[in-house]
């Protein structure tokens, strides 16, 4: 199997010379008295698309919903080490989680609009939130539906329900929702998932204009997604049933060709996930 | 082999038509009583409802003529004291067992709001007659007035039967909104009370309003709690701290009564009741239609 990796080879995240954006240091999340992910230390370079792939239960999303406290949602769910974002450490005692998913936002696997607002509203709730208003929040929106490439697309509905949207539309809407709050970093849970071809190769290219601004972090099953689209890929497996460990992370290009563990070699060529 | 497969199909055709006509006759079947109960209340309360029925107050007893525009007042009069009294405890308790409400203390209260349920509307009745009626003296300071049975222990009452309806349907509906709606509002930084009072609640909202105004329709039937806490009154009162009328006691005066006219209004006043309920759950579909809700 050829994979088709087109860019030129990026450094990797342990290059000294990329800014680091966020670092998950001894990381082990739990539900209850299971391990989703144990023992993840795994650094995320600024403006860098990074994918974390792996077969089905190795813990990505749970790896992923750690970097804004989305994990602790779950009922009985906990967390053992660090996280940092820029430097700061989001579960230090003290730091709300909602500050620390107004800097690190997400788009889910599922477009998830809020049902009862119009596209408009559905854009604006972050920023007015945080205190946006007027003139000010308009910008601001009309900003990040431009950004998501939607503006031309819903300039002319913008306050009808957000549910009457496409599916591919809903997400990119999610995605405009998420960049409006200003984030430092955008994790994706298989954001393309529930979409039809173009709107993938859609969002995989909005995926790199975001880059430049954002760092940003995406969960995929798809390997091709992984390969063409981008700049790091971790590689997370379960072995042995007590929690999703990091078996290898480099360049795309490279994790893509020549891996250096074995297991990543299988999973990349498809011999078994 | 095919002989036993045709006639298995045909088998299974006769028992499918046996099944969906079964299934529609029971369609049919729930609404006749609707209908019948509708029609016959047109056909006895015609001859008492014309306009004098809702522009003139019970007239002296035994005169004929006359109308119920009093009961039919006090009926509002109550439906709103129950709803402003109501209302807030009962949404605020929907909320807390469904967003907060998975521990243990959440479900002693769920068994508790269930429990509210099933006590006879007669013992709310008796329960805000010794707590409120027989207390209304110390509060005349207060209320201005001298007055035991009021509005305002009626409502009151209406308010707790009002109260395990529409919190357990709130917490039913909260519930059906799917948890990704509420992971992506604290995806971006929305606190937790701000997630349930800006995107939980108006995407529950229409079922919400659905269990409101079957309480309302519940409560607006109501005589027995009302008997000893608004008493009802012969004339035309409003104040809230007065006795007042309401159409089910009314009803009950006039159909346990001696005379014709009241026997008819009696019906007509059942008419309006009913229409009243109607129209109350159509109004409130049309406005949250409206809403895109």
């Amino acid at each position: 199997m050829t994979l088709d990796v087109q860019r030129a080879p990026i450094a990797a995240p342990t290059d000294a010379a990329r800014r680091l954006s966020v670092q998950a240091i001894n990381l082990t999340a739990w539900y209850g008295e299971t391990a989703g992910v144990r023992d993840i230390s795994l650094d995320i370079a600024a403006n860098t698309i990074t994918a974390i792939i792996g077969p089905s239960g190795c813990g990505k999303s749970t790896l992923l919903r750690c970097i804004n406290r989305m994990h602790e949602v779950v009922k009985s769910a906990r967390v053992e080490g660090r996280v940092l974002v820029e430097g700061d450490d989001i579960y230090a005692s003290g730091v709300d989680a909602a500050d620390v998913r107004q800097r690190v936002g997400m788009v889910f696997q599922r477009p998830n609009p809020f049902p009862t607002m119009s596209i408009w509203d559905n854009v604006g709730v972050g920023a007015k939130l945080m205190g946006a208003r007027g003139a000010e929040l308009s910008d601001i929106s009309e900003t990040a539906l431009k950004r998501a490439g939607l503006w031309d697309e819903v300039r002319d509905k913008l306050r009808t329900p957000a549910i009457a949207l496409s599916g591919g539309q809903q997400q990119r809407l999610c995605i405009a929702r998420c960049i409006a709050v200003g984030p430092d970093v955008i994790l994706m849970d298989e954001p393309c998932s529930a979409l039809d071809p173009r709107s993938t190769h859609l969002i995989e290219d909005l995926m790199r204009e975001l880059s430049r601004d954002h760092a940003v972090v995406i969960v995929t099953h798809n390997m091709h997604q992984a390969a063409r689209a981008s700049d790091v890929t971790a590689f997370m497996l379960s072995e042995d049933g007590r929690g999703g460990r990091l078996v290898e992370v480099g360049a795309s290009n490279r994790i893509f060709t020549t891996p250096s563990d074995r297991r990543t070699e299988a999973y990349v060529t498809g011999r078994f996930g | 082999m095919i002989a036993t497969a045709a006639r298995n199909r045909r088998r299974r055709k006769t028992i499918d038509s046996i099944a969906s006509g079964a299934i529609v006759a029971a369609g049919v079947g729930v609404i006749v009583p609707l209908v019948a109960i509708l029609g016959f209340l047109l056909f006895r309360g015609l001859p008492a409802l014309h306009l004098d029925l809702f522009t003139k107050n019970p007239g002296p007893t035994g005169v004929d003529g006359g109308g119920v525009k009093s009961a039919i007042a006090g009926t509002l009069v109550l439906l709103g004291l129950s709803l402003v009294m109501g209302l807030p405890v009962a949404i605020a308790t929907g909320v807390y067992l469904a967003e907060y409400g998975r521990t243990r203390i959440g479900f002693v209260i769920r068994f508790l709001v269930d429990v509210l349920a099933g006590v006879p509307s007669i013992t709310i009745g008796i329960f805000v007659y010794t707590l409120v009626v027989l207390n209304m003296g110390k509060l005349s300071s207060i209320t201005g007035s001298d007055q035991k049975y009021t509005a305002f222990a009626g409502g009151i009452a209406l308010a707790l039967i009002m109260l395990p309806i529409v919190s357990r349907i709130t917490e039913e509906m909260l519930l059906l909104v799917p948890q990704v709606t509420r992971e992506a509002s604290y995806a971006l930084g929305v606190p937790k009370w701000k997630t349930i009072t800006t995107v939980v609640l108006p995407a529950a909202s229409s079922g919400i309003m659905t269990g409101i105004v079957l309480a309302m329709a519940r409560v607006a039937g109501e005589a027995a709690p009302l008997l000893f806490t608004a008493l009802g009154n012969n004339f035309y009162s409003t104040g809230v701290f007065r006795p007042i009328d309401a159409l089910p006691l009314r009803i009950f005066t006039y159909a346990t009564g001696p005379f014709a006219y009241q026997h008819d209004q009696a019906w007509a006043s059942s008419f309006v009741l009913v229409m009243m309920v109607l129209v109350l759950s159509i109004g409130g579909r049309l406005v949250l239609q409206r809403r895109g809700g």
